[in-house]
C-alpha cells in the first residue's frame, strides 16, 4: 500500500482509524479485493498483491506489519483445506461393494437356517423341552433362529478387513516413503505420500495428464536466441553445460559477440541524426532495458540475514561480525541521507519500539538498545525506503546517490567489514571525513561490480534478467515504486515505475509503465506470448520498415518454437502524460468495484496494452529434465494413455513431446488446430471416420456403428486396444479447439473423447489452468477411466485436485501442487518406479489381501452353516467359542498383513515392467 | 546440493538401505510351468495311491458288526418299544441272534449306536451344569439346565433340584445290554446252554474326564447317598445317581463311566458310543471273539420312537487307525487318480502344444500380445 506510509508514519493499532471492507471469505486463493475506507471518506482499493496468506514465508525482509483480515476458519487456506482429503479408491469402492453381497448372503444364509429350523421343529411332532421351548410355536423359534444365525455368522461381514486395509495402506506408504530409489539426492527430498489411503489406485492408473514446464523438463531457462528488431542473435549451448546444471549451477549464456558489436556502435552517437546501424543499437539498448526492467525480478546482493528471530523479537545479529555490518549500515545511511539528520534517521529505535510493545515476551537487552535513546525520532517505514521526494533526483550524482542509498536499505549486508567499521563501532557516527565517505563510495562501487542476486517469480524472468545482465544492462534496485539499471553509455538510471501490470493467463502478457529519469517520457514496456503481443501492435503501413520487421520476427518465432524454445515477445509504447493519467483515472475507478472488478481491471489493462511497437523477441530454452524419455516411453508402453497439458505454443509443445519420445516417429500425428466450431467437429468427424474406417478394415467384426458406445467403458477401451495394435497416432490439440470442444452446448466432447480413445498420447496446447481440469474430469466421468495428474504450479492445482490421484512435483514452482497433490515426487522420473512397481505392489497385494480375507471369512461362515443341517437348524456351534472370538484376531490376522504385504516380495522387480504391461492390458 | 554432500552430511533424509525397507526380504514366489507342475501331479498321484491303499487295508482289518434292535419283541412277541411307549416304567426284554462271519481277534469293543438324536442341538448341548458334575452340589443348579434343574416332589410339596440337572443327563441312554455266545450244534441258544460274555464296565471313558471334569460331591462319612440328599433324581430316570454302579465305589455317581459317556456329547445326529469293553482275560476270549452265533439281550427302557430315532449294537475291533472308516483311504486313492490323469492329460498337451520355459519367462513389454 503506498499510501498509507504518507498517512502515518508509524503504524501504530491505536490510531488505525480506518476501515477496511474486504470480500466475504472465499475459497479462491487468488482472489481478494477490498477497500481501505480512511476517516476522510477516501476510499482505496486493496488486492491480492496487499494479501498474504497463511503460510507464506517472507523472503528478504525482516518483518512486515499487517492487519489480520480473515482469520481462523476463515482463512483462505482453511476454506481450501476441504477437511481430510478423502478419495476413496475404485479397489474400496468395489470392495464395499462385495461387503454389501456379504450381507446379502448373510442374510440370505439366516433366512434358510430359519426356515430350516422351522421345518425340522414340524417334522417331529412330539418335541419336548430341550429341543422346544414350551408353549411356543414353531413359527417363534424360527424368528429366534433367524437372530441366532446373524449373531453367528456375522464374521461374514469383514468389519476387521477395513482395519487391516488400513494398516496395510499404512505399512504401503511407509514402504514407499522409505524407497531409496525415490529419492533424490540433488534436493534430498523422499517421495511424500500425502493421502494414505490410494496407493493402489496408482497401480491402476490408465490415463496420465502431465502437465510441461517444470514436470517434464527442468524449468531451468536458458536464454538461447533473441531477435531484435529482425536481427537475429544466438546463444548456442555451451559444452559443459548439461553438467553443470544438474550440480545446479547458475546457467549462464556466451555473449553473442555481434551483438555486442552492433549495440556497440551507439557508443560513436554523432550529432548528424541516427544512422541506420546506429537506430539498431538505439533498438537493441532498449530491448535490453526492456529485458532487465519487464519483470517483477528482486534484486539483492547479498543473502538476505533475518533480524527477526523466531519468537517475534526484532535482535541484533548474533555475532560481532553482524552486528558491525548492521550498524555500518544505519551509519551508511546517515551518510547517504543527511550527515546532520543522521541521529534521527536511524532504524534503530524502531527496533526498540518493537521491543516495547512486545514487553510480555521476555527479550535480551539489545546492543543497540543501549545508544539508541538519544536517537528517538519519527520512524522511518522500512517498507518504502525511498520517500517520492527522493525519487526524482535531477542530476546523475543525484541519482547515484540515491540508488546507493536504496540499495543499501535492506537492513542486513554481509560485506566483509571493513576496518575502520570494527574501530568505529562504538563511537559517534555523525563525523566521518571525506576520505571514509569515499571508502564507502568505493565500497559501494565494488558492490554493484559482484553480480547481484536475482530472485523471479518465475525462471523466464531469471533468465531475462540474467541476459540483459551479461551484455551490461544491469538492473540493480527494484523496489515498488523505482527501478534502478545501470545502462551502458547511459550511466546509472533510476526509473520511477507507474504501474505494474501484472501477467494473467488470459492476457498472456505483463508490463510496466515507466517514467523515464531524465525525459520524463513515459513508456510501457510490455513483454508476453506471441499471440497476445502481435494482435496488439500498433498497425503499420504494408511497406514500412517496421512491418518488414514484423514479418521477419514472425518467421524467426516460428523457427524458435520447431526447435521447442519458449517464446516471448517484446514491445513498448510511449504514452503521453495525459493518455495515461486519463487511463489512470479509469483504472483507479476499476479497482474500486465491487463486482467483475478482476474482469474490469483486465479490460482495463489490455486497454493499456495497445498500440504497441515491436522491439523483439526471446528464445528461452527449457531442458527436458533427466530420465523423462525413457520414463514417458515405458508409461507409454505398459498401456498407460499420457495427455500432455501445456500453455505453449503448438510448435514448440510437439517439438517438446518429439524429444521426451511421447511422440515418435512411426506415430501419425492428428492436428486439429479449428478457428471455429463447425471447423473443429468436421476436423474431429473426419479424423474417427478414417480411423474407424481402417480399424474396420482391420479387425473385421468390431461392431463401431453405434455411436453411444463410447458412452460405457468397456468398448472405446477395447477400441484403444485395437487402435493401438495398428499404427499408434498422437492427437495435438489446441487451446482454442478445447474451448470449442469442452464446450457442453457443442456436443463435441463425445466424438472428441472417442478420438482420443485411439490415440497412445495427446498433446493439449495453449491450456488454461480450468480447460487442464476439465479435461480431466472430462475423461474420468466421461470414459471411466482411472486418472492420475502431475503438475508442479499453482496452475495444475485445480487438474491435481480433479484426477483420482493426484501427484505434485516438488520443484522450483512453489508448494501449491504440493500442498494439493495426494503425493509429491521430486522428479518426473520417479513417476515410472513409482507407478510400475510401487502402485503395481500395492494394487496387487491389496487386491489378493482383499480376496483372501473374504474367502477365509465365506470359508468359516459357510462351514458352520454346514453344520447346521445336522445340529437341526439349532444354532448350534461346533467350535469353541474362544477360537470362534480369536479368529479373525488371531489366527488369521496374521496371513493378510505379513505375508501379502511385507513378506510377499512380489515378482523379481526387473521383470515387473513388463508383469505390469501385461496386467494393464486386461482391460 | 551435490550428491556426495547428500550422503555425508548428517541429516540427509536419504533412506537406510536395509532389505526390509526396500522391501527385499528373501521370498519364494513359485512359478507355475510345466516342467514344475507335472512332476508335482505325477509325485503326489504316484504318493498317494499307495498311502490310501494302506488305509483302506487298515480299514479292512476292522471287523464289524452291527444289530438295530429298535423294533425289537419280547418273548411274547411284542415290540418293546410299544410297550415302553405305553408305560414308561414297564420292563420289556428281548433277545436277538446274530452272527460273527469271521473271527473278532485282539480287542473287541460294544457300542451302542442311536441315530436322530440330536446331541448336537444347540439348546441340549448347554443343558447342564459343569460345577455341579465337578461335585460342587448347589441347592440351586444353573439356569443352563432349565428346565430340567428342579424336581416338585407331590409327596413332600418340596421343589427339589435335581442332580445331575440339565437335558444331556435326563437323557442318558439307560439300556442294558448283554451278549451271550451260543456254542455251536446246538438248534437253539437258550439259557441253559449260552455263554455270559464277560464284559468290562471300566475304561470306556476319557482318562481326562474321568478324573478332571466328573467328581463326586464330597461327605464326610464317604457315603454317596448321603452326599445327593436333598437332591432329586433326573425325570426320566430310573434309578438315582448313587445307584448307577453299587458294587464299584468307583464307578458310581458322577463318576460312572456311562455317564461320562453320555454326557460327552457327540457331534452328529446318528453317533455311536462306547458302551462295555470285552474281557479278554479270560482265557476262552484271549484272542477276540471267534466266529459263531451269539445272542444279543436287551432291557428295553430308553425310547426312541418319540424322534424316530433307532438304537443298535456294534461289536468291533480296532485297528492302527482306530475304528473301521474306508472314507480316508478312499479319499487318497480318489486324489491319487485324478492328480495322475491330470499330470498325463497335462502333459500330452505340454508336448503338443507347449511353450519352452524360457519363452514363458522372458516376456517383455514388447512380446506381441496373442488372444487365446
Amino acid at each position: 500500500m503506498k499510501n498509507i506510509n504518507d498517512m502515518q508514519e508509524i503504524f501504530e493499532p491505536s490510531k488505525f482509524r480506518s476501515h477496511i471492507e474486504v470480500d466475504a471469505p472465499t475459497t479462491k486463493i487468488y482472489r481478494f479485493h477490498g477497500a481501505m475506507v480512511h476517516p476522510t471518506g477516501a476510499r482505496e482499493p486493496v488486492g491480492t498483491e496487499n494479501l498474504l496468506l497463511r503460510e507464506c514465508l517472507l523472503k528478504n525482509t525482516d518483518y512486515v506489519e499487517g492487519i489480520v483480515v480473515y482469520a481462523g476458519h476463515e482463512t483462505k487456506a482453511m476454506l481450501n483445506n476441504g477437511g481430510p482429503r478423502y478419495k476413496r479408491s475404485t479397489l474400496e469402492r468395489q470392495m464395499n461393494q462385495d461387503v454389501i453381497w456379504c450381507v446379502l448372503v448373510l442374510i440370505l444364509l439366516c433366512v434358510i437356517g430359519a426356515i430350516g429350523c422351522k421345518l425340522w421343529l414340524q417334522a417331529y411332532s412330539g418335541l419336548k423341552e430341550p429341543y422346544k421351548t414350551e408353549g411356543s410355536s414353531d413359527s417363534s423359534d424360527a424368528f429366534l433362529a433367524f437372530w441366532t444365525y446373524i449373531i453367528i455368522l456375522q464374521i461374514m461381514i469383514p468389519l476387521s478387513l477395513y482395519v487391516t486395509l488400513e494398516m496395510c495402506k499404512i505399512i504401503q506408504v511407509y514402504h514407499i516413503h522409505n524407497n531409496v530409489d525415490l529419492y533424490d539426492p540433488e534436493t534430498d527430498k523422499r517421495v511424500e505420500c500425502r493421502a494414505l489411503n490410494i496407493t493402489e489406485e496408482l497401480g491402476q492408473v490408465q490415463y496420465i495428464f502431465s502437465d510441461k514446464t517444470g514436470t517434464l523438463t527442468e524449468n531451468k531457462m536458458i536464454f538461447r536466441r533473441c531477435t531484435i528488431a529482425g536481427t537475429e542473435y544466438n546463444h548456442p549451448e555451451l559444452e559443459n553445460e548439461g553438467k553443470s546444471s544438474k550440480l545446479g549451477a547458475a546457467l549462464s549464456i556466451v555473449v553473442n559477440p555481434k551483438l555486442v558489436e552492433d549495440l556497440n556502435v551507439q557508443g560513436h552517437l554523432t550529432e548528424q541524426g541516427y544512422t541506420a546501424q546506429q537506430k539498431h543499437a538505439a533498438r537493441i539498448q532498449e530491448f535490453l532495458l526492456l529485458l532487465a526492467v519487464c519483470n517483477t525480478v528482486v534484486c539483492s546482493h547479498h543473502p538476505h540475514c533475518d533480524l527477526m528471530n523466531s519468537s517475534g523479537i526484532i535482535e541484533p545479529a548474533p555475532h560481532i561480525f553482524e552486528t558491525s555490518s548492521c550498524e555500518r549500515l544505519n551509519e551508511i545511511d546517515c551518510i547517504t541521507v543527511n550527515n546532520t539528520e543522521c541521529n534521527s534517521h536511524s532504524s534503530n529505535d524502531k527496533y526498540a519500539r518493537l521491543e516495547e510493545s512486545r514487553s510480555v515476551t521476555p527479550s535480551p537487552p539489545l546492543n543497540s538498545h543501549l545508544y539508541s535513546d538519544s536517537r528517538r525520532s519519527p520512524h522511518v517505514p522500512s517498507l518504502s525506503p525511498i520517500t517520492s521526494a527522493d525519487a526524482s533526483p535531477t542530476t546523475e550524482e543525484a541519482s547515484q546517490q540515491a540508488a546507493v542509498k536504496s540499495s543499501f536499505k535492506p537492513k542486513l549486508l554481509n560485506i566483509p567489514s571493513l576496518p575502520f567499521l570494527g574501530s568505529k563501532r562504538n563511537g559517534s557516527n555523525s563525523n566521518l571525513t571525506d576520505e571514509q565517505k569515499a571508502k564507502i563510495n568505493r565500497s559501494l562501487r565494488s558492490t554493484y561490480d559482484a553480480k547481484p542476486i536475482f530472485e523471479a517469480e518465475s525462471p523466464d524472468e531469471l533468465a531475462l534478467v540474467d541476459a540483459a545482465y551479461r551484455y551490461n544492462c544491469r538492473l540493480l534496485k527494484r523496489t515498488p515504486i523505482s527501478v534502478v539499471v545501470d545502462v551502458p553509455g547511459e550511466g546509472i538510471l533510476d526509473y520511477e515505475i507507474l504501474q505494474v501490470l501484472p501477467f494473467d493467463s488470459t492476457r498472456k502478457c505483463m508490463s510496466v509503465i515507466l517514467k523515464h529519469p531524465r525525459t520524463q517520457e513515459i513508456i510501457v514496456y510490455c513483454k508476453g506470448a506471441d499471440s497476445a503481443v502481435f494482435s496488439n501492435l500498433a498497425p503499420v503501413e504494408d511497406d514500412s520498415e517496421q512491418k518488414q520487421i514484423i514479418n521477419r520476427t514472425q518467421n524467426q518465432l516460428n523457427s524458435y518454437a520447431s526447435k521447442g524454445l519458449r517464446v516471448l515477445v517484446m514491445a513498448k509504447r510511449i504514452l503521453t502524460l495525459a493518455e495515461y493519467n486519463e487511463w489512470y483515472t479509469k483504472h483507479q475507478e476499476c479497482e474500486l468495484l465491487h463486482e467483475n472488478r478482476e474482469k474490469r481491471i483486465q479490460e482495463s489493462y489490455s486497454n493499456l496494452e495497445k498500440n504497441l511497437t515491436l522491439l523483439g523477441a526471446t528464445g528461452i530454452e527449457d531442458r527436458l529434465q533427466e530420465g523423462v524419455p525413457e520414463t514417458l516411453a515405458s508409461l507409454l508402453a505398459s498401456g498407460i494413455v499420457v495427455w500432455v497439458l501445456t500453455g505453449d505454443k503448438p510448435e514448440t509443445a510437439i517439438n517438446i513431446a518429439y524429444s521426451a519420445k511421447l511422440f515418435s516417429s512411426h506415430m501419425e500425428v492428428l492436428k486439429i488446430m479449428a478457428r471455429s466450431k463447425d471447423a473443429a467437429e468436421n476436423t474431429i468427424l473426419f479424423y474417427l471416420s478414417d480411423i474407424e474406417q481402417h480399424s474396420d478394415s482391420d479387425f473385421g467384426d468390431v461392431n463401431i456403428s453405434s455411436s453411444q458406445a463410447s458412452t460405457s467403458s468397456g468398448i472405446p477401451h477395447r477400441r484403444a486396444r485395437s487402435g493401438q495394435r495398428g499404427r499408434s497416432r498422437a492427437l495435438v490439440v489446441d487451446g482454442k479447439t478445447l474451448t470449442y470442444i469442452l464446450d457442453k452446448r457443442s456436443n463435441l466432447t463425445l466424438p472428441f473423447l472417442r478420438l482420443t480413445t485411439y490415440c497412445s498420447s495427446v498433446l493439449c496446447c495453449r491450456a488454461t489452468p480450468l480447460q487442464k481440469a476439465y479435461i480431466v474430469k472430462v475423461v474420468k466421468e466421461e470414459l471411466k477411466m482411472r486418472t492420475l495428474a502431475i503438475g508442479d504450479g499453482a496452475n495444475d492445482v485445480s487438474m491435481i485436485q480433479t484426477a483420482d490421484v493426484g501427484i505434485g512435483i516438488s520443484g522450483q514452482e512453489g508448494m501449491q501442487a504440493v500442498m494439493a497433490a495426494d503425493f509429491a515426487l521430486s522428479r518426473f522420473k520417479y513417476l515410472e518406479r513409482f507407478l510400475l512397481v510401487h502402485g503395481h505392489w500395492s494394487y496387487d497385494r491389496l487386491a489378493r489381501m482383499v480376496l483372501y480375507f473374504f474367502y477365509k471369512n465365506a470359508a468359516f461362515v459357510f462351514l458352520i452353516f454346514w453344520y447346521q443341517l445336522y445340529c437341526g437348524f439349532s444354532g448350534a456351534v461346533m467350535i469353541d467359542q474362544m477360537y470362534l472370538m480369536l479368529y479373525n484376531l488371531l489366527f488369521t490376522s496374521l496371513p493378510p498383513l505379513a505375508i501379502e504385504n511385507i513378506f510377499n516380495y512380489s515378482y523379481f522387480e526387473s521383470s515387473s515392467f513388463a508383469v505390469v504391461s501385461k496386467t494393464l492390458d486386461k482391460p | 546440493m551435490s550428491p556426495d554432500s547428500a550422503e555425508t552430511s548428517v541429516k540427509s533424509k536419504r533412506p537406510s538401505d536395509s532389505a526390509f525397507k526396500q522391501q527385499r526380504l528373501p521370498a519364494w514366489q513359485p512359478i507355475l510351468t510345466a516342467g514344475t507342475v507335472l512332476p508335482t501331479f505325477f509325485v503326489i498321484g504316484i504318493a498317494f495311491i499307495p498311502v490310501g491303499i494302506g488305509l483302506l487295508y487298515f480299514s479292512d482289518e476292522v471287523k464289524e458288526v452291527t444289530v438295530d434292535y429298535t423294533h425289537c419283541s419280547n418273548s411274547d412277541g411284542n415290540v418293546c418299544a410299544d410297550i415302553i411307549a405305553k408305560d414308561r416304567n414297564a420292563s420289556c426284554n428281548c433277545t436277538i441272534p446274530f452272527s460273527l462271519e469271521t473271527d473278532f481277534q485282539g480287542k473287541v469293543y460294544m457300542y451302542y449306536g442311536l441315530s436322530n438324536f440330536y446331541q448336537n442341538h444347540r439348546r441340549y448341548v448347554k443343558s447342564r451344569d459343569d460345577g455341579q458334575l465337578l461335585g460342587r452340589l448347589d441347592p440351586n443348579p444353573s439356569s443352563d439346565c432349565i428346565p430340567f434343574a428342579f424336581e416338585f416332589n407331590n409327596e413332600t410339596k418340596q421343589k427339589l433340584p435335581i442332580a445331575p440337572c440339565g437335558a444331556i443327563a435326563n437323557s442318558m441312554f439307560n439300556d442294558v445290554l448283554r451278549i451271550y455266545y451260543c456254542p455251536p450244534k446246538t438248534t437253539s441258544c437258550n439259557e441253559s446252554n449260552r455263554v455270559v460274555i464277560p464284559l468290562l464296565k471300566k475304561g470306556i471313558a476319557w482318562d481326562s474326564d474321568k478324573h478332571i471334569k466328573f467328581k463326586n460331591p464330597p461327605h464326610p462319612t464317604g457315603d454317596l447317598r448321603k452326599a445327593f440328599e436333598g437332591y432329586s433324581k433326573p425325570k426320566s430316570w430310573r434309578k438315582n445317581i448313587y445307584e448307577l454302579d453299587e458294587k464299584d465305589e468307583e464307578n458310581n455317581g458322577f463318576q460312572n463311566e456311562d455317564f461320562i459317556v453320555w454326557m460327552r456329547t457327540a457331534a452328529l445326529p446318528t453317533f455311536r458310543k462306547l458302551y462295555r469293553r470285552i474281557n479278554h482275560s479270560q482265557t476262552s476270549y484271549k484272542n477276540g471273539l471267534m466266529r459263531g452265533s451269539y445272542l444279543l439281550e436287551v432291557e428295553y427302557w430308553y425310547d426312541v420312537k418319540a424322534f424316530d430315532g433307532s438304537k443298535r449294537m456294534i461289536l468291533s475291533t480296532t485297528s492302527l487307525l482306530g475304528g473301521k472308516n474306508p472314507f480316508l483311504g478312499i479319499a487318497y486313492i480318489v486324489v491319487g487318480c485324478i492328480c495322475l490323469l491330470l499330470g498325463i492329460t497335462l502333459l500330452f498337451i505340454h508336448i503338443k502344444c507347449g511353450k519352452s520355459t524360457s519363452e514363458m519367462i522372458n516376456v517383455n513389454p514388447r512380446t506381441p500380445w496373442t488372444p487365446q
